[in-house]
């Protein structure tokens, strides 16, 4: 490894860095009167980005490059600033960068008629740099940070369309879930701070057994909130509010990939055997919990924020081998491939005015003569996800499947095999095979080409990631993949098949004919843990604010009030002391020298005979006076 | 003889009485100069009451006194008279431009 590569590769890394924030800046600097400039010019950059990603992910070879540089020091620790490239950051890095690059693309089509498209793409720049930043950081206070602005630019994006009220009420549901693992994270930084010394990703080799322990379990309880793992997995099908190409970022690489990108990345470190078991037993019982759910879906964007949270939970509960990884990847390809479809159906119905509910599968149907295109990416990424073979799903689902961590995950892992082409399937019976009693579909178009070539890219990527398999993805990832693991098995390769084909046949006979009779509650409603929420949270929270308020209004404002009245009552009586004592003192004296001084000017009043009066007074008062003294 | 002095006195003392009152209550000046006069003549009765027998000091005082007292009135007469002419009033009460006004 010469310096030269590391110096161009460190070049590569801040272009890639500081491209997605020029695109938010760019964004909104821009003259309203050119905001149609704003989706070109970010996502040209984003192309850039792409294009440095790809640079970066070919100029790299085997060798982990870290660059740093000193941020701050408090006492004698300093804190080292900086990004890692090795064998799990620079295919991911890759990944977020041509899905992002993707979306941008999409969205000129999608967000044409919206009227705050600045604002939009400003802010999917914003989140695109988070994600990035996050997957090569190697310092926990950075991630951090980043971990926080991806929370809050996903905020910003669910609540795009504000005017609309459930929209700022997911938006703000899915940030107060995250808050959950934010706490958990914070304490997690104070514990590694205190015990390693230093928020480094090196420092934590150095915990011993317990805090090890006590560490991974903070971040699990994290990524449960990023990653919408069980009890906190609620806020991710209502996220569906947003823009769809904001689902597909959101879905894929970015936000919900954060958590278990992050689980991988301390997979290595954090291998404590309780760990192991508390992460698969959340991510098995989440895995099949969603799928069910899925599968009682009327609303198409949710069936995929359902399936989203199954794959996620595979994931996680198999996260501990890294064997996730390659599954992460190409899950961010067809699940993007997914939500990209689904918007654009969405979409050509919404121009074809149909006033019903676009997001129904129960009202699609007959599309498939309509969009070819998007009925065959859409079937592809479908396709990948249940893990037929010959699509990027198979492979990463065959290393899962092979390699079990223990007996609940190889269970949960056959289970979510078998549901999950039961649920993709019926969504691709319901949206786009014939139907004589659905209505006329004379009216809708396929979407514009902008929209159309994002769609066959995750579609192709979704299909034709496994051929190059080998020299591509798993070349970047054979040291951790594939040295420690041997191959599939052919014998679960033709089980998992024939299960597979199986759901497919079974969801043909269920779903063909579209029953649209409405499910129950409690499997529609994410198992009433809304309602519990409302109840043990919710409630108690708004009865204490309440409380809270009787109390201060009673209390203590009322405690207030009387010593503001003392204090009135005190200075009145005050202002009467100064009144009547200080100033009766002065005016009384200034009174008495009046009184006084007209009791002497009285005698001389200017009248003669009163001067006589008194003369001849004290004449007569001085003669007596004579006689007397003798 | 005593016995008529002592009346006299009584006589003095009763008329400079009288003038004391003229002078303090009249409000006209000319009044209050017929005052003095009364009482300049009670002080004469008491000097010649005193004097008539033996020496006659009290006496000439007492004609002193009424020409002085003709040549006060002349003087006193011819002030009254341009004070009337100045204040179109002779009462000394209402020539006030000196004392502030109430």
């Amino acid at each position: 490894m010469t310096s030269s590569i590391e110096a161009v590769l460190a070049f590569y890394t801040l272009a890639i860095l500081v491209l997605p924030v020029i695109s938010l800046f760019v964004c909104f600097i821009i003259p309203k009167k050119f905001s149609w400039l704003a989706p070109i010019i970010s996502s040209l950059l984003l192309l850039t980005t792409f294009i440095f990603s790809i640079l970066v992910f070919f100029t790299r070879h085997d060798e982990v490059i870290t660059q740093v540089i000193p941020w701050f020091t408090i006492g004698k620790s300093t804190n080292m600033i900086g990004f890692t490239l090795d064998d799990i950051s620079t295919p991911m890095i890759l990944v977020v960068s041509i899905i992002s690059f993707l979306v941008h693309v999409y969205s000129i089509g999608y967000m044409a008629d919206d009227s705050r498209v600045k604002r939009y793409f400003g802010i999917l720049g914003l989140f695109t740099f988070s994600m990035l930043g996050l997957v090569m950081s190697n310092n926990m206070l950075i991630t951090f940070c980043l971990w926080e602005l991806i929370g809050f630019s996903s905020y910003l994006l669910i609540g795009h369309w504000a005017e609309r009220q459930e929209a700022g009420a997911a938006a703000t549901k899915a940030s107060l879930m995250n808050r959950i693992g934010d706490i958990s994270f914070l304490i997690l930084l104070l514990v590694v701070w205190s015990y390693a010394g230093t928020m480094e990703y090196s420092g934590f080799n150095s915990l011993s057994d317990e805090i090890n322990l006590i560490t991974s379990l903070l971040l699990f309880v994290a990524v449960i909130a990023k990653s919408a793992q069980l009890p906190l997995f609620t806020w991710l099908p209502d996220a569906m509010e947003g823009p769809t190409p904001v689902s597909a970022l959101l879905h894929s690489a970015t936000m919900v990939a954060a958590g278990v990108f992050l689980l991988i990345r301390f997979s290595v470190v954090f291998d404590s055997p309780q760990f192991v078991i508390v992460a698969s037993v959340v991510g098995s019982l989440t895995a099949i919990a969603s799928a069910i759910a899925a599968l009682f879906q009327y609303d198409i964007k949710k069936i995929l924020a359902y399936s989203t949270i199954s794959q996620l939970g595979f994931m996680v509960m198999s996260t501990t081998g890294q064997l996730s990884y390659g599954h992460m990847l190409n899950h961010a390809f067809f699940k993007a491939g997914l939500f990209l479809g689904a918007g654009a159906i969405i979409h050509a119905l919404h121009r074809a005015q149909h006033h019903e509910d676009v997001n129904d599968i129960r009202h699609m149907g007959n599309l498939r003569k309509q969009m070819p295109y998007t009925f065959i990416c859409f079937v592809v990424c479908a396709a990948s996800l249940s893990g037929l073979p010959f699509t990027s799903g198979f492979v990463s689902k065959e290393l899962i499947l092979s390699h079990p961590v223990n007996a609940i995950t190889m269970i949960a892992a056959w289970v979510v095999t078998f549901l999950t082409p039961l649920y993709a399937f019926r969504m691709v019976w319901y949206v786009f095979s014939d139907d004589h009693q659905s209505i006329e579909r004379s009216t809708v178009r396929e979407v514009p080409g902008i929209m159309k070539f994002p769609m066959i890219v995750m579609a192709m990527a979704s299909l034709s990631v496994p051929f190059y398999f080998d020299s591509f993805s798993l070349a970047a990832m054979s040291n951790f993949l594939l040295s420690s693991h041997e191959s599939p098995d052919l014998i679960i390769t033709i089980i998992s098949t024939l299960v597979i084909a199986s759901a497919i046949m079974l969801s043909y006979f269920l779903y063909r004919d579209k029953p649209s009779q409405p499910y129950s509650d409690f499997l529609t409603k994410n198992y009433f843990l809304d309602k519990f929420y409302k109840e043990a949270v919710v409630k108690p929270v708004l009865a204490i604010s309440r409380t809270s308020e009787f109390i201060d209004n009673r209390w203590i404002d009322r405690t207030l009030h009387r010593i503001a009245y003392a204090q009135v009552a005190f200075s009145h009586a005050v202002s009467w002391g100064d009144r009547v004592m200080v100033d009766g003192l002065v005016n009384g004296l200034a009174k008495l020298t009046k009184s006084i001084g007209s009791l002497s000017r009285s005698f001389t009043n200017g009248k003669i005979q009163s001067y006589m009066i008194w003369a001849m007074l004290a004449l007569i008062i001085f003669i007596f006076l004579m006689i007397f003294q003798q | 003889m005593m016995n008529t002095s002592e009346y006299l006195l009584y006589l003095s003392a009763f008329l400079f009485s009288i003038g004391l009152i003229v002078l303090i209550t009249k409000q006209n000046t000319i009044m209050m100069l017929m005052g003095i006069e009364l009482m300049l003549n009670a002080a004469n009765l008491n000097l010649v009451i005193f004097n008539h027998q033996e020496l006659l000091d009290g006496q000439i005082f007492a004609l002193f006194v009424i020409i002085v007292a003709v040549c006060e009135a002349a003087v006193g007469m011819a002030i009254i008279l341009r004070m009337y002419h100045h204040y179109r009033t002779s009462v000394p009460d209402q020539v006030s431009e000196l004392k502030e006004k109430p």
